[in-house]
């Protein structure tokens, strides 16, 4: 095997082999937790430390997250399997012109992941930079900020560019690192505040009805961020899991990596936004107003979101180069990381829980609709299927597959019904009883079950 | 010279493949080689059968322990909803 094709299996659409295989358990977790720990753990608590007590932030926060993972759980099979990434995965259930859909969905939607995680990092380091009392280009919001998140940008594609052997050795320390910072911090908010007094503070900005607080309302949205967040993940699987020596590894790594091992994040800012008032943790950073604290704040918000630029980038470069493999990797690392500089601004950040709805439907579909064919096959595919592009068992009805692309519609249809993200309201009047992300995935799930038995297609 | 030490010409997978998009022939014939083995190694028959892919599959403990903590972490929801505030 040359050099270009071995460089390929791990930059490219090859299959890999069992001997091919780099990660183990440990470096799974280590990596999800890395990913995880990054701007949309820390916003998404945020946001919902805005809108519920204590009492209720904790648990929506960790079952919020944890339980789309377990449902969608069997996701991270597909890559371990058979050795490829997400969207060749997706090839049985919504045919290859079906899943190249998917593939421009994720990859415009996931620059948005890049600017949140790059401009958190930005306003850390703009908010320091303003304690030490350096010039104000890199000390306002504006152009400070958007400066430091640019830099940040081309720090975490750096990284990816270097691939998953780097990327590895990074995120072990950096995963240890994370952990016992936020911790650490978690111990201080509750020795310094007590945890009755954090326990007995009113969140800070809930929806209102009748000039009361519409709990049901504040449960339903704080919830439907959270699982925006939770699904989200179903589109970053394969590209690592293609990487594990077992299943199992590729199971549980992904499954607590990204969940409550993670969420630990989102509780951290929930408590922090209900004492400060602010979705942006990095505002208790400065608040605290010691240097030291600043230091080691600024410290837990560079490595966690670099690194977790690097590992959107990585993913999605070899999603790109797995349906365009003439693009060189370099140029495939800057097509999926650059444009999310036009995302890096003021504006974008604090609309980043509309942003996590948008999500929750278009990967609770994905995801449901996965699940849904891998119930019915027990994850039995044929491998050069999956690759022929044209004319193979999965190529249906023009490239696409009915019963996916109608269980899409419809479940977007169910979702849409249910929750307008655009104009924050519920049309059928369910979404503070059920919420919409979860009841969306089993529509779509159960749609699609249906139909390709109805359409014999399973 | 005896036919071990001459150096073989390398011969490219017979199985049908179409990828419009993919254009290197030493990629495409990597993925078929690769493919070939898949299938010919048994692998592939194992898979329809719910047996092993290219690693070890996932056993029924796994699944029996995220659904005990995901239980465990929906019943605190639970009662934390409908606790209240």
């Amino acid at each position: 095997m040359s050099e270009k094709v071995r460089e390929d299996v791990y930059f490219n659409l090859l299959p890999t082999k069992f001997e091919e295989r780099v990660w183990g358990f440990w470096d799974f977790l280590a990596v999800q937790i890395c990913f995880g720990i990054a701007a949309w753990f820390f916003l998404v608590g945020g946001f919902t430390g805005l809108v519920l007590p204590a009492k209720l932030a904790i648990p929506v926060v960790i079952f919020g997250n944890q339980v789309p993972l377990f449902l969608m759980s069997l996701l991270s099979l597909f890559g371990a399997r058979y050795g490829i990434e997400m969207f060749l995965s997706a090839r049985p259930m919504f045919g290859p012109l079906g899943a190249d859909a998917w593939i421009i969905i994720y990859i415009t939607s996931s620059y948005g992941w890049i600017a949140y995680a790059s401009f958190l990092f930005g306003e850390a380091a703009y908010k320091f930079s303003k304690i030490l009392g350096l010039p104000w280009v890199i000390s306002t919001e504006v152009p400070g900020a958007i400066i430091w998140a640019v830099i940040a940008t081309f720090i975490g594609l750096y990284i990816a560019y270097k691939g998953p052997t780097i990327l590895k050795w990074f995120m072990r320390i950096s995963a240890l690192f994370l952990m016992a910072v936020l911790l650490g911090l978690i111990y201080y908010i509750l020795a310094i505040y007590g945890v009755e007094k954090i326990a007995s503070l009113p969140p800070p900005a809930p929806y209102m009805k009748d000039n009361q607080i519409d709990w049901p309302h504040n449960i339903a949205s704080a919830l439907e961020w959270n699982v925006g967040l939770g699904f989200s993940w179903a589109f970053w699987y394969g590209q690592y899991t293609r990487l594990a020596r077992s299943e199992s590894g590729a199971y549980h790594g992904t499954l607590w990596g990204w969940g409550i091992l993670a969420g630990i994040a989102g509780v951290f800012s929930a408590l922090t936004a209900l004492i400060v008032g602010s979705f942006d943790p990095t505002d208790w950073i400065v608040a605290l107003g010691t240097i030291e604290l600043a230091l080691i704040g600024l410290l837990l918000m560079a490595i966690a979101n670099i690194t977790s630029v690097a590992a959107l980038v990585y993913p999605m470069s070899i999603t790109l180069r797995s349906r365009l493999p003439r693009v060189k990797w370099k140029w495939a690392v800057l097509i999926t990381s650059l444009p999310a500089i036009i995302l890096e601004n003021p504006l974008t950040f604090a609309s980043y829980n509309v942003y996590l709805t948008y999500i929750a439907l278009l990967t609770g579909i994905f995801a449901g609709i996965l699940t849904g064919d891998y119930l019915l096959t027990r994850g039995g595919y044929y491998l050069r299927d999956i690759y022929n592009y044209k004319g193979g068992r999965y190529w249906y009805f023009k490239g696409v597959n009915p019963a996916g692309a109608i269980a899409a519609i419809v479940a977007t249809g169910f979702y849409l019904w249910t929750w307008d993200p655009l104009l924050g309201v519920s049309h059928n009047g369910l979404f503070d009883k059920i919420s919409a992300g979860i009841p969306t995935f089993f529509v779509a799930m159960f749609l699609y079950i249906i139909l390709s038995k109805a359409l014999k297609l399973r | 010279v005896s036919s071990e030490e001459t150096p073989k010409k390398y011969q490219e997978p017979e199985i049908s493949l179409e990828i419009p998009y993919l254009k290197d022939p030493e990629l495409l014939g990597e993925l078929k080689k690769r493919i070939e083995e898949f299938e010919k190694s048994g692998i592939q028959d194992r898979v329809l059968k719910g047996g092993d892919g290219y690693v070890p599959r996932i056993k029924k403990r796994d699944y029996i322990i995220a659904i005990i903590i995901n239980l465990a972490i929906t019943i605190y929801f639970l009662i934390a909803v409908l606790t209240g505030p």
